[in-house]
């Protein structure tokens, strides 16, 4: 299917590759309809595009790859919302946002995007844990927070 | 919003299986136990609307950056690295 974005233009896109977000994003209810971009192979990120706004995308990483110790549990009501049965079927996505300056690049591990790959449907789900916040300075490796978002 | 006085013990239950009690009353803040069931989401508000301004700070940041993110560290390849992604989900409750 066709999809209109603002960086990239108009793309072709594998409609098996959409995510679906029944709740949308926290804050956002309404952006459900996603597909999911790779700039370039080598790049250690990707491109979450609203399909049905061009201007709304959202640059997003595998938490796994920058904080070998990340994780937490799904609880099962989430599992259940996204037809998640099997551990190998889950995904994690974390947004990146680009502090003042253009200097800072954080994620926001305290709500991941769990992403179910069999039924490509996701929810953002908000984490019940103090080690994490909206914003982890993102080197590789450590889990650091700058301690500025709300944990 | 329903408003309801407690006195401290005192206790609000909502639905089935969620209790809100009073626990202490102090100065300029009251201690709030809550009783709900596990899989029963409990947050400080301000955590939900702090995780809704940074998604929004995400938006701009996807709409401005192209030169910053060409930065962003490469994640050092592991060996197995794709197996060891998909074991996040360490259980599920029920």
């Amino acid at each position: 299917m066709r999809v209109k974005t603002q960086r990239f233009g108009e793309l072709e896109v594998d409609p098996e590759t959409l995510l679906l977000m029944p709740e949308g994003l926290v804050g956002m209810s309404e952006a459900k309809r996603f597909c999911l971009l790779e700039e370039s192979p080598d790049r250690g990120y990707k491109w979450l595009q609203l399909i049905d706004e061009p201007g709304l995308a959202f640059v997003a990483v595998n938490p796994y790859d920058f904080y070998p110790d990340y994780g937490f549990e799904v609880d099962g009501k989430d599992a259940d919302l996204l037809g998640l049965e099997r551990p190998e079927d889950a995904a994690v996505l974390v947004l990146l946002t680009v502090g003042p300056g253009g200097s800072e690049i954080t994620a926001n591990l305290v709500a991941p995007v769990l992403v179910c790959t069999k039924t490509r449907k996701a929810k953002q789900v908000i984490l019940q844990d103090e080690r994490y916040s909206t914003k982890h300075l993102l080197v590789g490796g450590a889990l650091e927070t700058t301690g500025s978002g709300v944990g | 919003m329903l408003v309801l006085t407690r006195k401290v013990g005192e206790s609000i239950v909502i639905g089935d299986d969620i209790e809100i009690t009073l626990v202490r009353i102090e100065a300029d803040q009251v201690r709030v136990g809550i009783s709900a069931p596990k899989n029963v989401p409990v947050y400080r508000k301000e955590l939900i609307e702090e995780v809704g301004r940074e998604n929004i700070r995400a938006a701009e940041t996807a709409r401005r950056e192209s030169q910053t993110l060409g930065k962003l560290p490469k994640p050092e390849p592991r060996p197995g690295s794709e197996k060891e992604n998909m074991e996040e989900e360490k259980g599920r409750k029920g």
